[in-house]
């Protein structure tokens, strides 16, 4: 350099600003957010309910079979949490268990909890906890541990909407007071919503890798950043021990990547909800070394609508984007039949509470006339805003262009755009959108669940993603509901509820999934349920 | 001599500053407000206006610009500290550490194979008289550059992996591992390299003072090796150290189809949820990388060749 | 002489590509993004010449339109960043003294920033899609030119005429224009056609891992991308994209043969 000025010049300039002082210090601030905040799956679905389809698994063959020490399962999100959700790993990886857990019929089934029972006008719900549980810390799991899982959960993650308190009654006993008879609520304590983890999880502030520490049959070991959860078999489990010492999730975005993994043979198995894409059946059924299982899950796919910024504050140009929409054409072509078309608001398997008379049609002439009758000659033009992680997972990219297509001949010309997570949330918040899909998945199978994320005008997508759908009448109908005693009445309820959602279309279902899962022919005794949860306690693999 | 290294540091150091200026500035330009996304990366609901007041005043957001760079800088040179991702909540060192290492070997395994296939071909294409050779040669290179890097893994896993079930599709465990990402990441840019490698020979050899020093008759050889290779090792080490620069700071498109984690998709993740410690901390870890190398050639050179001293004052030119 | 036949014919091919592209209307029937279930997957056949994809639309017809995103962005990132440093490296090397060192040393730091993680930091910036992607390509490209280019005209400037035309008082703008722009201007090209052969690379690198162009408008990488989950059962939907990319960059490469001094 030929000008020392210029040197001289510069380390002065820096000298300059690091001589003046640092006003506040910054230091606490990364931490501190941690502890706030109510916390959900950073990706898009909640956990649901029980096995419907299972899957064909032969027992072992050999007379005298030696197991595989370790099973690695693929998966395409990541499922450890650490500090930023307060249960810390998913519910699928069996580390921490629930109170109750739903069986095939989504009825609620004890799980750490041992029976419980109401007081006849259903306000006040005693629960007996199973004895001699303890978490892998060692502490035991008590009445007094489960009642502030259960408090932290609903100040949280999902308020019970009708709690009054809870109180301890013994070491192992404790009764949930309610503020109105609430029929439904074991359906509403079911999985995540009663996730038992220890105190001392709590207690890990400030730490790198904080530890789950649950009851389940596996104990948390590792978290490689991005990469892999390490799980072992927990050595004094109260249950039935698992077959597998050791069980690894390995992280891998990409779907294609994944599936070829599992060609290659690094991995034994590609199981969760959205990790085998259905274009990729012919693949996995082609191969001779894996078996290709599906399972029908709780999950629906909806599109929904910016219901107060024009066009789609108007209800006919709504409904007719949704009679133009070909949902068997949908399930047929891009998710190669492996889906229920969307003919029902609430997921299919929630048979119960389904009013088959609330249904979305396929109807494109209707829908032709229904446009013209709002837009006359006019054209317009609309924003479709996709979550890139969500079209990863799901055929959405596909969806969306069908619908564009299909929408061409009512006057409306849709412009995709595909955004990352945090900007696709942004949007939506922002009002920068007029359409959008994601998957909602019923977890407890009561509809009243759906209710508080969908309809109610303070339910949690509603305002989150401003849909800003917002009806007087449908208000007092989800109230009266979800108070109701009478199991008839309730239905007849959220049959109207349903047929008028169906009817304002402020979102409308496009088809209710079907979950695809692989495993290598080694691997044995590997189900989904409707919930997605691998069966991690019965699962073993031959040894190669 | 030393005078010139010292000076050569300075600037680094002082290229390092800007560069961390820059990015600040430009993380900060992105769209979004950050402490709306933080507040609500994690959170089902809305996140409440005051949570988003406080992580806005706990990261020093409502500061000025000047007055947040300036913490920034204090903090990384006095306590070392690059401060904590907003997305994981872990150190942004931490961070780094953990997903460069893999990434580091990838570059230098690259570029070193890299090395091996070009310059043999590319000193051979520059200094032969037979052009169906010299022909030959540039147009495998042309070849191979025209594959895109993102094809060619593609294929390489669909073929060595799942067809053949020789090598690993993901992962970097062991060095079996290594074996797809380095060769989809060689075959192009040592078709580039090649070609860089071959025009700057040419370019030197028919200047007229190495004609001159055939045509009086010094061994072919020599010429080659000290009048040839040695004047145009300085463009091609210069347009190297740029791709050098580009390998170690992680391949982003290779990393996320062998599913790696590693530098470059930290950083690509970081950009997409606007994780700016991360992105500043990586931005600095690169320059700083590149600003070693620099230094460390330029030193090399001036032990090799004193008079080079002059050239590098002027900044090099290829 | 194999050097400018070689270069001639690859002009030309490059040529008709650049035409079949530009105007695709003369070669294809269909509409590019025309959704046609009937006729999902077809094979390579007479109607369709490179078949169909997922979603029964004519592969060729979207190989030409995908062809008129990728090509055509790469020419203006060719254009433009060959431009910027062309500006920069005459007004540098013009300036000369303290600006020629401080416009040398600002062209240092941008090159030490590795170029697809700056343009991915710019597309983040700017909005997300096609236009931020070419603005961002741009910019990272032409401190690498303007360095080759500045290194060229220092070389001429300290030419000895000109030396004797600016002291005699020639107007800088008659120096600029009429003795360094010329000579220049062969390496120009030459920066032009690797720009565009590179540019086409990184923009189809970008798409394939989904930034850039949006759906349903098909571009090379973006194709290629798609066809990731049929590569086993239908690889004619990945094999034709990636040709048209590898031809297209080796015509443009070969074509600079043309301008090399034999």
């Amino acid at each position: 350099m030929k000008h020392p000025r210029f040197q001289i010049l510069i380390l002065a300039l820096i000298g300059l600003l690091l001589l003046t002082g640092c006003s506040t210090s910054v230091e606490e601030s990364t931490q501190a957010v941690i502890a706030e905040g109510p916390v959900v799956e950073k990706t898009a679905e909640e956990p649901t309910k029980a096995p419907i389809d299972e899957p064909t698994v032969d027992p072992a063959v050999n007379s005298e079979p030696s197991y595989a020490e370790e099973i690695i399962i693929g998966i395409g999100r990541n499922l450890y949490y650490g500090q930023s959700q307060w249960h810390m790993i998913h519910g699928s990886l069996h580390v921490w268990e629930p109170l109750l857990y739903p069986d095939e019929n989504l009825n609620p089934q004890p799980y750490l909890a041992e029976s419980w029972e109401s007081n006849e006008d259903l306000t006040a719900w005693t629960f007996k906890l199973k004895k001699g549980i303890s978490f892998h810390d060692g502490s035991p799991l008590t009445a007094e541990v489960a009642v502030n899982n259960l408090m932290e959960i609903h100040e949280n993650y999902t308020p019970l909407p009708t709690l009054d308190r809870m109180e301890v009654v013994d070491e192992s006993t404790f009764t949930i007071y309610l503020t109105e008879s609430t029929p439904a609520l074991p359906d509403l304590l079911v999985y995540f919503q009663s996730a038992m983890l220890s105190p001392g999880t709590r207690d890990q502030e400030g730490t790198d890798q904080p530890v789950p520490y649950g009851t389940g049959p596996f104990q948390f070991v590792e978290y490689v950043d991005g990469e892999r959860i390490v799980l072992e078999r927990n050595e004094n489990y109260w249950g039935e021990p698992p077959k597998v010492e050791r069980i690894i999730y390995r992280y891998i975005p990409d779907a294609i990547t994944r599936l070829q993994a599992l060609q290659s043979g690094e991995i034994d198995a590609i199981a969760d909800v959205g990790s085998i894409i259905p274009s990729q059946s012919e693949i996995v059924e082609s191969d001779e070394n894996l078996n290709l299982f599906t399972v029908d899950v709780l999950t629906t796919h909806y599109l929904f609508f910016n219901n107060d910024k024009p066009p789609f504050d108007n209800q006919i140009l709504r409904q007719a984007v949704s009679l133009a929409i070909d949902r068997e054409l949908i399930v047929n072509e891009t998710v190669y039949g492996y889906g229920v078309p969307g003919t029902s608001l609430i997921t299919q398997l929630a048979e119960k509470w389904v009013n088959p008379a609330a249904s979305p049609a396929y109807d494109l002439a209707e829908a032709k006339a229904l446009a013209q009758s709002v837009l006359g000659d006019e054209r317009i033009q609309v924003t479709f805003v996709l979550h890139s992680g969500l079209a990863n997972r799901w055929p959405y990219g596909e969806i969306a262009q069908i619908i564009q297509f299909a929408l061409v001949d009512l006057g409306i010309d849709i412009e995709i755009q595909t955004v990352e997570g945090g900007t696709w949330n942004e949007m939506l918040a922002n009002d920068e959108y007029d359409i959008s899909m994601r998957p909602y998945t019923m977890s407890s199978g009561d509809p009243d669940d759906f209710m508080t994320y969908w309809a109610r005008p303070e339910g949690i997508f509603n305002s989150k993603y401003s849909i800003s759908y917002d009806d007087d009448q449908i208000e007092v109908l989800i109230n009266q509901a979800v108070s109701e005693v009478d199991l008839a009445t309730r239905k007849a309820y959220y049959d109207d509820i349903q047929a008028i959602l169906i009817e304002q279309t402020p979102f409308t279902p496009i088809y209710h999934e079907v979950t695809l899962y692989a495993a290598k022919d080694t691997v044995f005794n590997l189900t989904l349920d409707a919930v997605f949860r691998p069966s991690l306690n019965t699962v073993y693999k031959l040894a190669e | 001599m030393l005078q010139i290294i010292i000076r050569k540091v300075i600037l680094g150091l002082f290229y390092l500053f800007v560069i961390s200026v820059v990015a600040f500035v430009m993380v900060r330009q992105m769209p979004g407000d950050p402490a709306v996304l933080i507040a609500n990366q994690d959170r089902e609901t809305e996140a409440p206006p005051e949570l988003v007041e406080r992580i806005r005043h706990e990261y020093g957001f409502d500061r000025g610009m000047v007055e947040q760079y300036r913490c920034w800088l204090q903090r990384v040179i006095f306590d070392g500290d690059l401060g904590y991702s907003t997305r994981t909540k872990r150190p942004v060192l931490a961070e780094i550490q953990s997903s460069l290492p893999a990434s580091l070997r990838l570059g230098l395994i690259t570029f070193g194979l890299t090395l091996i296939i070009s310059f043999p071909l590319g000193l051979l294409a520059g200094v032969t008289n037979n052009k169906i050779l010299d022909l030959w040669i540039q147009s495998m290179a042309w070849i191979n550059y025209s594959v895109p890097v993102f094809l060619l893994a593609v294929l390489l896993i669909w073929f060595f992996a799942v067809d053949l079930r020789l090598l690993p599709a993901i992962g970097h465990e062991t060095g079996r591992h290594y074996v797809l990402p380095v060769a989809a990441l060689s075959v192009h840019l040592s078709g580039w390299t090649t070609q860089v490698i071959r025009t700057s020979i040419r370019e030197i050899s028919e200047k007229p003072y190495i004609q001159f020093a055939h045509a009086k008759g010094l061994k072919q050889i020599r010429v080659i090796l000290i009048h040839t290779l040695k004047p145009a090792l300085f463009p091609i080490s210069t347009a190297l150290l740029i791709q050098l620069g580009n390998l170690v700071s992680g391949s982003f498109i290779i990393e996320t189809i062998f599913a790696w984690n590693g530098i470059g998709r930290l950083l690509v993740d970081s950009i997409m949820a606007r994780d700016f410690p991360i992105i500043q901390g990586i931005l600095l870890y690169t320059g700083g990388i590149f600003a070693l190398i620099n230094i460390l050639i330029d030193s090399l050179y001036l032990f090799l060749d004193p008079t080079t001293v002059e050239k590098m004052g002027r900044g090099r030119t290829s | 002489m194999t050097r400018t036949i070689i270069g001639a014919l690859s002009l030309a091919l490059l040529a008709v590509i650049l035409l079949a592209c530009a105007f695709p209307g003369l070669f294809t029937n269909y509409e590019p993004n025309a959704i046609n279930f009937a006729e999902k997957f077809s094979q390579p056949n007479r109607i369709h010449l490179m078949g169909t994809d997922e979603l029964g639309r004519d592969l060729f017809t979207r190989l030409l339109f995908g062809g008129r995103v990728t090509i055509g962005s790469s020419l203006v990132i060719a254009g433009g960043s060959t431009l910027i440093a062309a500006i920069w490296a005459a007004v540098s090397a013009y300036l000369g003294g303290i600006w020629d060192e401080l416009m040398t040393r600002i062209v240092d730091i941008l090159m030490i920033i590795p170029a697809l993680l700056f343009a991915l930091l710019l597309i983040s910036i700017l909005e997300p899609g096609m236009r931020s992607l070419v603005i961002a390509l741009a910019i990272v490209r032409w401190p690498g030119y303007a360095r080759i280019l500045r290194g060229q005209v220092y070389s001429l400037l300290s030419a000895e005429y000109l030396v004797a035309a600016k002291a005699l008082g020639a107007k800088p703008v008659h120096i600029i224009r009429r003795h360094i722009i010329p000579n220049i201007t062969m390496l120009i090209i030459t920066l032009f056609g690797l720009s565009f052969a590179s540019g086409i690379l990184s923009i189809s690198s970008l798409s394939f891992l989904g930034f850039g162009v949006q759906l349903p408008h098909p571009e090379w990488g973006a194709m290629i991308n798609a066809a990731r989950p049929f590569l086993q059962t239908r690889p004619y939907l990945m094999i034709f994209p990636g040709l048209a990319i590898i031809v297209t960059v080796l015509l443009a490469n070969l074509s600079l043969r043309l301008l090399e001094p034999s």
